[in-house]
């Protein structure tokens, strides 16, 4: 089995899922239960051998990680793990306040220390991470300026200026740079590929599909209060990617 | 295939094995040096719930075509028996039961590997790894000890032996994959703490991907419970529900320790406090559900799920022993960074309250445990085994369970971090006048109506102390109902608050909306406090169907036919005994019951002057395997379930022996359970998240929802069933029937 051949087949469960439905409905017209069974059995038996081909197939391939999935493998720091949660707290707060759980007074100085705590712990990421701002900023220059069209030095800063905050721009700021026909990095390149994979709507083969996923990989990342969305910190949608 | 089917079932067995071991292998790789590695470990999941399921289709082959060459084929069914109870009996019986335990593992399994595509990418490996050595686990042990594909020795037998008459019944052809879906759920929370213990990642990252995990788990488990009592409700006949079975508590004690991390999960969340308690208690619910394997498949204590009792206990106890070890020692590794700074300022506090909480949930699963295990404890510490019994558990059990419940009505008044008097007293006013009023309602009408708030009980120890605890113990009932009232009114005021404080919030913005879409807004917007508080219902209905047990009246009545007897307000006319098949009278149904004899006691019920309906208990007596069963007759309604056990019926005189029970409020735990499954469904529902629809994506939702749609009104249509009027055997005959008589799945 070749390689399209063993994605084609792992891309496209619900066509596997519906043949097998209908396969299965016509054994159990055909012969009854034990058909059913027997057919589904083969099914499942066929489909784990299909599975294991693809997975051992993938093993020698040596892919490299493209960039989305090496900066998904980056732990959130501690920083902005307490920052995520006294922005939390800070909603929890309103909430609170609105419902009447608390009072004025107890909103105002929670509210204020909170707030205190925030500055802080922003404060103290971006300290953490000023080293690496400037060295991205130095080689976003650099590069910028080995690739000199103008309109797309615009875009470029743009995606500097967010200072890595946002994944999704990035990779849609590549793409559209690669479209323009300038060079891109490979990661970049492999952002892209995966965007178009996306719409395919393939399984495995497609797993970094950061750009459209980006609130989910935000969700990993950050621990937004995904189903309270009423409680989640509106500042962490955009502050979740680590760098 | 029909020549060699043992032999490949076994080789199907043996395959999981290989394809657990290499995608571990795989995993632990990806997750140590080769990143790229994750997709062909994903595959190699994927593969493995697979083979998985091959194995169990093959053995369903097997039951349908009764290829009595496999040994636990040939012991669990007969030729006789419906499809549904050959469907049933893949997990009725200890070999099935585990391969039916992976099934579901490998179910799980593939649901968590698909849902973490693109997501999770560290954890992924161990998350996989781990789940991986469980399966593994599971297949050593049908490999060495439980092969269900394993042959007769002696060669095919001409005819097999049905499965036990006691699990021929509707509730336990769901009740145990609904528990098993449980105890295997809690497998994925361990897996992510593990992953999370391994890679250090033991930021909020892993808790958020676990809760919803947890959430099911314990949904499943809540189920899984209730309908093992429903069944022994139902089956057993002694007229209760819950008899502290060692096994029954085994059962329960994941529960405790799952609902405990539901709630102190949040704690993390929002105040970044507790991680090393909810690895803890993350660890401990994947230990106890081990636990509770190891406990009914050991024998080690009596129980009346003996039908489970074998060999393969050690299997467990070393793996119990290497999980926990495991599991130590990484947290142990991982204290340092585990350790959080933050500190809970007041107990008059939302934290405050999950954490008292929390240790009530774990003293009661801890009492449960020590109580449980007590004759191993006993037989290791004094050379004599010390069994106690239901008083024992119902004495301290009702203290616990009402702390428990006052701290789920308290929890949601207060705010984070610390509260201030003028706030609880706003908070307050509402349920604790509610409080009052029912307290005072329940002492004028109770009495009078049947149902007084103070009913004596009796110490069953002697002394001082026990006689203050009993008279204590009394004004329990009383305490409940009062409890429940505040508990309903915490929950409306909650939803009240919270939609006024939308409607006030969006007329500020100028868009108003109205009370109904606020609400709704509002539920959406925090669908897990809101789905939480419906769970609070739901278990508020649970305790009323407990409490009922205080006013339970139980009679027993000797009958000639033609004679009556009032128990309680209901007045039973015993018709006379018929002796199906055979007699004239019996139905059509019953005339064509093969493998048994069936002796039914008609008995008219009426009330208040009024004709309710005819009641059937009944013996059946099996002839493959040789056993009596009791078969109840019941009339269930939302006030109380008359429940009617025949006793002993002479053939001569035609004399009967009835106990009567009359089981006050026992239907609001089956309707406290569908609210409870409310309130996970609505905190379990996936976000809306906008994304590109392809034709896929539309066959697919369509297959989700109308899948969703059928499994929620299966599952809800059955618990709501009995309601549907008269529960006796003829009215249950009809379902009964449909199973027994060879009606197609």
């Amino acid at each position: 089995m070749s390689e399209e051949e063993s994605t084609m087949m792992v891309s496209w469960p619900p066509l596997i899922a519906l043949s097998i439905v209908v396969g299965a409905s016509i054994a159990g017209v055909v012969g009854g239960a034990p058909l059913v069974f027997i057919f589904l059995s083969a099914s499942a038996l066929t489909l784990t051998i299909a599975l294991l081909w693809s997975s051992l197939g993938r093993m020698g391939q040596g892919a490299r990680l493209n960039f989305e999935d090496a900066l998904e493998l980056a732990a959130p720091t501690a920083t902005e793990e307490q920052k995520l949660a006294v922005l939390r707290a800070l909603k929890d707060l309103e909430y609170e306040l609105s419902v009447g759980k608390i009072s004025k007074e107890d909103f105002d100085a929670a509210s204020a220390d909170y707030r205190a705590q925030a500055r802080r712990l922003i404060a103290a990421q971006d300290e953490s991470m000023k080293e690496q701002l400037e060295a991205a900023e130095a080689l976003v220059s650099q590069h910028l300026s080995d690739s000199d069209p103008e309109p797309q030095r615009t875009k470029a800063k743009k995606v500097k200026s967010s200072g890595g905050k946002s994944r999704s721009k990035k990779a849609k700021s590549s793409a559209s740079t690669r479209d323009e026909g300038d060079s891109t990095s490979d990661e970049e390149t492999d952002a892209v590929e995966n965007d178009t994979a996306e719409a395919s709507d393939s399984e495995p083969s497609s797993e970094p599909k950061k750009t459209k996923e980006a609130p989910e990989n935000n969700t990993s990342n950050a621990p937004k209060a995904g189903d309270d969305s009423d409680e989640s910190p509106s500042s962490e949608k955009s502050e979740s990617a680590p760098l | 295939m029909g020549a060699s089917l043992p032999s490949f079932g076994t080789s199907i067995v043996f395959s999981i094995l290989v394809l657990a071991a290499y995608t571990f292998s795989v995993s632990v790789v990806a997750g140590r040096s080769r990143p790229h590695l994750l997709a062909s470990a994903r595959l190699g999941a994927y593969a493995t719930s697979a083979v998985i399921c091959c194995g169990v289709l093959l053995l369903s082959y097997g039951f349908f075509t009764h290829d009595f060459r496999i040994r636990y084929i040939s012991q669990h069914s007969d030729r006789g028996m419906s499809p549904w109870y050959l469907l049933a009996a893949l997990w009725g019986g200890q070999d099935g039961s585990l391969l039916w335990w992976t099934f579901l593992l490998g179910g799980y399994t593939a649901g968590c590997v698909a849902w973490m595509r693109g997501k999770y990418r560290a954890l992924q490996p161990y998350v996989i790894a781990t789940l991986m050595v469980v399966i593994a686990f599971f297949a050593i042990l049908m490999m060495f000890a439980a092969n269900p594909f394993e042959q007769n020795l002696a060669g095919s037998p001409g005819e097999g032996t049905q499965m036990n008459p006691l699990l021929q019944n509707y509730w336990m052809m769901i009740h145990p994959p609904m528990l098993y879906m449980g105890f295997v759920g809690c497998s994925v929370p361990f897996a992510f703490a593990v992953a999370a213990l391994i890679t250090g990642r033991l930021g909020n990252e892993w808790i958020v991907a676990v809760r919803k995990w947890m959430l099911l788990a314990f949904l499943f488990l809540s189920i899984g419970n209730v309908l093992g009592m429903i069944w022994a409700y139902e089956e057993l006949g002694w007229g209760g529900f819950w008899a502290w079975d060692p096994v029954e508590n085994a059962a329960c004690l994941p529960w405790f320790t799952a609902a405990a991390y539901v709630h102190s999960t949040i704690i993390q969340e929002r105040r970044n406090m507790f991680r090393v308690w909810n690895v803890v208690l993350i660890c401990i619910t994947f230990l106890l559900t081990i636990f509770g394997t190891f406990l009914t498949r050991s024998g080690l204590i009596a129980s009346v799920h003996s039908f489970a009792k074998s060999d393969i206990g050690p299997f467990f106890s070393w793996f119990l022993v290497m999980a926990a070890v495991i599991a130590i020692s990484l947290i142990v590794w991982r204290l340092p960074e585990l350790r959080g700074k933050a500190q809970i300022e007041s107990v008059a506090s939302r934290e405050g309250m999950f954490v008292i909480n929390n240790w009530a949930l774990l003293g009661g699963m801890l009492f449960i445990l020590g109580s449980t295990t007590s004759p191993l404890i006993t037989k290791a510490l004094m050379d004599q085994e010390v069994t106690v019994g239901p008083p024992f558990y119902n004495k301290w059990m009702a203290p616990i369970g009402l702390l428990i419940f006052t701290l789920m009505g308290l929890a949601p008044l207060f705010g984070w971090r610390k509260t201030s008097g003028s706030s609880l007293k706003g908070a307050f006013a509402f349920p604790v006048g509610a409080l009052l009023i029912t307290t005072l309602l329940h002492a004028l009408l109770g009495p009078k109506w049947g149902y007084p708030p103070v009913v004596s009980t009796t110490a069953i120890e002697a002394g001082t102390g026990a006689r203050i605890y009993a008279s204590i113990a009394s004004f329990f009932p009383g305490i409940t109902v009062s409890l429940a009232a505040f508990n309903i009114t915490v929950v409306i005021q909650e939803f009240v608050r919270g939609t006024k404080a939308r409607m006030s919030s969006t007329k500020k913005k100028g868009d108003p909306e109205g009370p109904l879409l606020a609400l709704s807004r509002l539920v959406q917007k925090s669908r897990r406090r809101y789905g939480g508080y419906v769970v609070h219902l739901g278990i508020v209905g649970m305790y009323l169907g407990f409490v009922g047990t205080a006013w339970q009246v139980e009679d027993e009545v000797n009958l000639f036919p033609g004679q009556k007897a009032t128990v309680a307000d209901y007045e039973l006319t015993y018709q006379g005994p018929r002796m199906c098949p055979g007699n004239p009278a019996c139905s059509p149904e019953e005339q064509a019951a093969k493998g048994k004899r069936m002796l039914f006691a008609d008995v008219v019920v009426k009330q208040k002057g009024r004709t309710l309906t005819t009641l059937h208990p009944a013996k059946f007596i099996h002839q493959n395997p040789p056993q009596t069963t009791t078969e109840v007759g019941l009339l269930r309604g939302l006030r109380d379930d008359l429940y009617l056990v025949l006793a002993v019926a002479d053939p001569k005189t035609k004399k009967a022996t009835f106990t009567v029970h009359v089981n006050p409020f026992v239907g609001w735990i089956w309707i406290g359970l569908l609210v409870l499954m409310l309130g996970c469904g609505v905190s379990l529902w996936p976000e809306v998240t906008t994304k590109r629809a392809t034709a896929w994506t539309y066959v697919r939702a369509g297959v989700a929802a109308t899948a969703g749609v059928l499994i929620t009104f299966t599952l809800a249509a059955s618990l709501a069933q009995p309601f549907a009027g008269s529960f006796s055997v003829s009215g249950r005959s009809h379902l009964h029937q449909h199973l027994s008589e060879g009606a197609k799945p």
